[in-house]
């Protein structure tokens, strides 16, 4: 027969005790902190994905970032385009009136000083920066694309890119060469040229052309900015939604299910309780209390 | 068969129960000593002729009374065993189970301080300097980063090696609490072979040496051999730490190396005993803590430099292939390999390199390459996640093992306590069974000594 004393049931009690209380802990400490998953040894797996999930969705929100910078970048540059294309509308009117053979010389060097305007703005506009970096400079570090004198393009042939995925990125700045042209061609030179003959008294109908030009090809780099606007911003709403999906993803394995838990817990206090009640009354009577 | 023979009888009843009563006042005084085995009276019958066979002489009265021949330990030498077995193992668990317990909650993960953390803005800052390589703030937040992730990496490293040093320390201490629990051994073992050879019963002695060798089993895993007159042999991984009335002292092995630097280039931390030649710890809280400096601890500061190790090469061979702001380029941005020596190599800002070799001074394509690093499947932040739940998974095994351990503990000393443990209740059925024995031995010699009054005072007076 297995013989049972009155300290090895204090013993059994004492553990059972114990380790109903442990549960408790375990329990509060899930409750009171949020989480299921506060040291790894609480689910390893559950930990790696958990990590993995935190990473990813700072990978995310960075995309996001990025994204909101690249359409800075591309606003920018779409603003600068429009106005340009705005002037060149001008210019090729004063183009026009330029051409007509019964202007005077006064009258064309009226339309010489106005397109002088022109062609200085849209200088100006060429070399637009944002936070300090010329956007149709590609990556140089110098502060224009185009020499303010010369019109001729300074910057380099790198473009700028923004990743906004995992596996894409795009280009938020414009080619100044594709847009505006460079030297002899390009869109002050154009210009320049219309203003000599006008301040010679010149006919400027054989400009016209290369006004035209000109333009079509600042519409060209505008449409290409908008294509990519539309496309980052595509993306950015995608790194959005994929910020949302990581984040559930991650409570659910992380967070405590509250309903759940404080249910256990009740029942486990029921419990401990019932113990105790039970210890009370198990330990207390003796052979002596009857011994008289 | 005397006249008097009655009243020896009598007394000798008297003497008997009041042993019994004496006994059982002493184990409802030990009910909650530990260690303690109750003990039990055994009675015999006194036979009128001594113990041999009459050939000449015949009695055929009753016995002479009764005699206390022996006082029982009630001890099971198994069970004793058992107990120094699974208390041995349960301390062993109990080490390895708090070790990687250290380790984990030294990770900080999964938390907002861990390396992952860490690691995550380190790789957004890149990401940062891809969106303006000519700012000087996004370039210092680069180098700030890289020095939050180092110092993740050297404080983790720091705490292991402190962990590592608190275990050395520890066994320093446990060798010398062996050692003077082993001479306690002995020199009880002496006493006890003196007393048990002159006959006296040595079962407090007895009781408190076996506490002591269960202590000396928790310690060291130690075995115990059965000696004569009631010694007992201790042997520690095959050497004997106790034999007879000697103990040999165990000592710290002076080739040990005295860091975690040393263990990792090859040295190993052990025991020595009697004459220098080593000792196999085979387990018990002093086996654990050999095991957690020996391989525990190195293999987790392993993992951890691999992880540095593997974060700086990637870098570097991202960054050495880039130019800075000053075009230069092939400077590494990391420098170390371990995970206490990674630094920052870079102190100037201008020198972090975002831009390609040869592309434009403001391009940012190395940034985004180094930026991309923890995303790929084979990053260095994969490697340390895998380094992560493979620490919570051991870690989750040893509290497995170590609570699964601490209810076979809870078996075998309900085992032992079945067989040594006092019950009040019993106690107390024997004290009055021996109180009213004596009561009746004390009536029975009142009978008796009427009988002879009767006797000797009342007969014979007829007609004085």
């Amino acid at each position: 027969m297995f013989r049972i004393t009155q300290r090895s049931m204090a013993d059994t009690t004492y553990t059972n005790l114990q380790a109903s209380l442990a549960r408790s802990s375990s329990l509060q400490e899930q409750l009171s902190s949020g989480k299921q998953i506060s040291r790894p040894s609480d689910s390893p797996a559950g930990a790696n994905d958990v990590m993995q999930l935190k990473a990813q969705r700072a990978t995310t929100a960075q995309f996001v970032r990025n994204a909101d910078n690249g359409i800075a970048w591309l606003d920018t540059a779409d603003g600068a385009l429009q106005l340009s294309s705005a002037r060149m509308v001008r210019a090729r009117e004063l183009t026009v009136a330029g051409a007509n053979g019964a202007m005077s010389a006064t009258s064309r060097n009226a339309l010489a000083a106005e397109l002088q305007g022109v062609r200085d703005s849209i200088i100006e506009l060429t070399n637009v920066q944002y936070l300090g970096r010329p956007v149709f400079g590609g990556t140089t570090a110098g502060a224009v694309a185009f020499d303010p004198t010369t019109g001729a393009y300074v910057g380099d042939s790198g473009s700028v890119q923004r990743r906004v995925g995992a596996e894409s990125t795009v280009q938020v700045d414009v080619d100044g060469v594709s847009a505006f042209g460079s030297g002899p061609g390009g869109i002050i030179a154009t210009l320049d040229a219309v203003i000599a003959d006008l301040r010679l008294n010149r006919s400027t109908e054989s400009h016209l052309t290369a006004v035209d030009a000109s333009h079509q090809q600042l519409l060209g780099a505008l449409s290409d900015v908008g294509a990519r606007t539309n496309r980052i911003e595509n993306l950015k709403a995608k790194a959005d939604d994929a910020g949302i999906m990581l984040r559930s993803a991650q409570s659910q394995i992380e967070d405590v299910d509250l309903p759940k838990a404080i249910l256990e817990l009740q029942m486990q206090t029921v419990a401990y309780q019932a113990a105790l009640g039970a210890t009370a009354r198990v330990l207390q009577p003796t052979l002596l209390d009857f011994l008289r | 068969m005397s006249t008097f023979s009655g009243l020896t009888t009598a007394l000798s009843g008297l003497v008997a129960q009041r042993y019994g009563l004496d006994t059982t006042g002493a184990n409802v005084a030990n009910a909650n000593t530990p260690g303690y085995s109750r003990q039990r009276v055994t009675l015999d019958p006194a036979s009128p002729t001594g113990t041999g066979t009459a050939l000449f002489s015949r009695y055929d009265g009753p016995g002479t009374g009764v005699r206390v021949t022996d006082l029982q330990r009630m001890s099971d030498e198994l069970v004793t065993s058992r107990v120094r077995q699974e208390r041995s193992t349960s301390e062993f668990l109990d080490v390895d189970r708090a070790t990687w317990s250290r380790v984990e909650v030294a990770l900080g993960e999964p938390g907002t301080t861990g390396l992952t953390a860490r690691l995550s803005t380190f790789w957004d800052s890149w990401q940062g300097l891809a969106n303006s390589p000519e700012s000087t703030a996004a370039r210092n937040q680069v180098l700030q980063a890289g020095a939050g992730v180092t110092d993740v990496l050297g404080t983790l490293a720091t705490s292991v090696q402190v962990a590592w040093a608190d275990g050395l320390s520890q066994v320093q201490l446990l060798t010398t609490e062996v050692n003077a629990t082993a001479r306690s051994v002995a020199e009880l073992n002496a006493s006890i072979r003196d007393t048990t050879a002159a006959g006296g019963t040595a079962n407090e002695l007895l009781d408190r040496r076996d506490a002591l060798v269960v202590r000396l089993a928790e310690l060291t895993g130690g075995t115990v051999r059965p000696g004569e007159l009631g010694q007992v042999d201790v042997f520690v991984g095959g050497t004997a730490v106790v034999r007879g009335d000697r103990a040999s002292a165990l000592a710290l092995d002076p080739a040990s190396p005295a860091s975690l630097a040393g263990v990792q280039a090859g040295g190993s931390v052990g025991l020595t005993g009697t004459g220098g030649a080593g000792i196999d710890v085979p387990g018990g809280r002093l086996g654990a803590l050999l095991m957690t400096v020996n391989s525990t601890l190195p293999g987790v500061l392993d993992d951890l430099d691999a992880t540095a190790a593997q974060l700086g090469a990637d870098v570097n061979a991202a960054h050495t292939t880039g130019q800075g702001l000053d075009g230069t380029s092939g400077r590494p941005f990391f420098s170390g390999t371990t995970a206490a020596g990674l630094a920052v190599a870079i102190t100037d800002p201008r020198q972090v390199a975002a831009a390609a070799g040869g592309a434009g001074a403001l391009d940012n394509t190395l940034a985004d390459t180094i930026g991309r690093i923890g995303s790929s499947t084979t990053s260095p932040d994969a490697a340390w996640r895998q380094f992560v739940s493979d620490v919570g998974a051991r870690s989750q095994a040893a509290q497995r093992r170590s609570g699964a351990q601490a209810v076979v503990v809870g078996d075998v000393m309900a085992a032992r306590e079945a067989v040594s443990g006092v019950d009040i209740d019993e106690e107390l059925t024997n004290m009055v069974m021996f109180q009213r024995g004596y009561e009746g031995a004390a009536r029975m010699l009142t009978a008796v000594d009427q009988a002879l009054d009767t006797l000797i005072n009342r007969t014979g007076l007829v007609g004085r």
